[in-house]
């Protein structure tokens, strides 16, 4: 009896055999893609991670802030950090509201311990750490290429020997000594040094 | 002879229903898209995950590349590296923008951040939130 029926729709029953293994084959595309995406998510998740700046090994400058605005350029390109700005180089560290960066671009030139970064000029109140010094001042104006450090209006340098006030702050970052200058109205550099507290050698 | 019936009606629907998809789909994916400057120089590559047209001129897209390469090269290195999880790019204006994360980086630097804009013309970036940049130390 099954053998007859099988005899008469042999036509049929090679359809419904193609239908399956079309169901079949459509089943392992489905399969195959969803195990892409699942790679693809992966690699992204690793793109992700390798694009992060890496804190811990920070071999550079690490800037960070509230706001950017970038324009590249061949030549130079602009950075400007705006709110909570927070630098540190490899050899100090500022805190300021807003701080403009151009780097050098492709024009073959690097400076000492900045290489990509030409110029940084700051506004606003700012806090510059270096060591035990650390110094405030409304602007400052940052050339790597001589490694200064300039920074004007009400600036005052503070560490463990006193405080020196003046108009002007020149600060040589890797020699690490400074340089005070007096105000375009002759007003004067105030210096405050902190005597040491006696001692049993002393008396 | 019913049951026959019902797996041939079933394969017709199920021919109707994919050809249908294809037809209304206005969705690429994983797309890669080369663009070539007039002198048939790659300038440019964007790429992604899935890219949804949303009106005419805008993209949605998810997990998106973009590749700037240096001009004037017959084998052009790559100059500078974007990748996001989600962008609106508007083909027509050439700017491109997301709320997630965003990261930039060439051979001066590695940035990133979130809510952010771009725009192709200038290659000019504004990232509004959570800005973190490292100037690279050779």
């Amino acid at each position: 009896m099954c053998k007859y029926y099988l005899k008469k729709h042999k036509v049929i029953i090679n359809k419904i055999r193609v239908f399956f293994a079309f169901f079949t084959l459509l089943s392992f595309v489905i399969g195959a893609t969803e195990k892409l995406d699942t790679t693809l998510e992966t690699a992204t998740t690793d793109t992700k991670k390798a694009a992060l700046p890496n804190v811990s090994n920070a071999s550079g400058t690490l800037i960070t802030s509230d706001k950017l605005e970038i324009s590249l350029n061949e030549n130079q390109s602009e950075f400007l950090f705006t709110g909570n700005v927070k630098l540190a180089a490899p050899l100090f560290s500022m805190e300021c509201a807003e701080a403009k960066i151009i780097t050098f671009g492709k024009i073959m030139n690097s400076a000492p311990d900045f290489d990509s970064i030409k110029q940084i000029s700051i506004t606003g109140p700012l806090l510059f750490r270096q060591d035990e010094r650390s110094c405030s001042a409304d602007r400052a104006e940052i050339t790597t290429t001589d490694t200064t450090i300039i920074l004007s209006g009400n600036a005052t340098a503070k560490d463990s020997r006193g405080t020196i006030s003046g108009s002007e702050i020149r600060i040589n970052y890797m020699a690490k000594n400074i340089e005070i200058s007096s105000a375009i109205n002759n007003s004067p550099v105030t210096l405050n040094v902190s005597t040491p507290p006696p001692t049993i050698e002393n008396i | 002879m019913p049951i026959i019936m019902f797996f041939r009606i079933a394969a017709i629907y199920m021919f109707f229903i994919f050809t249908i998809n294809l037809c209304l789909s206005n969705n690429l994916y994983h797309f890669s898209l080369p663009l070539f400057d007039e002198h048939g120089v790659k300038i440019c590559n964007i790429s992604g995950k899935q890219a949804d047209l949303i009106d005419s001129k805008i993209f949605k897209v998810s997990d998106i590349t973009i590749q700037f390469f240096s001009k004037g090269k017959v084998d052009p290195p790559e100059e500078i590296h974007i990748t996001s999880d989600q962008a609106n790019v508007d083909s027509t204006k050439n700017v491109a923008n997301g709320d997630g994360f965003i990261a930039i980086s060439n051979d001066e630097f590695s940035a990133t951040g979130s809510n952010w804009q771009f725009f192709g013309n200038s290659k000019n970036f504004t990232l509004n939130k959570d800005v973190q940049v490292l100037f690279k130390k050779t």
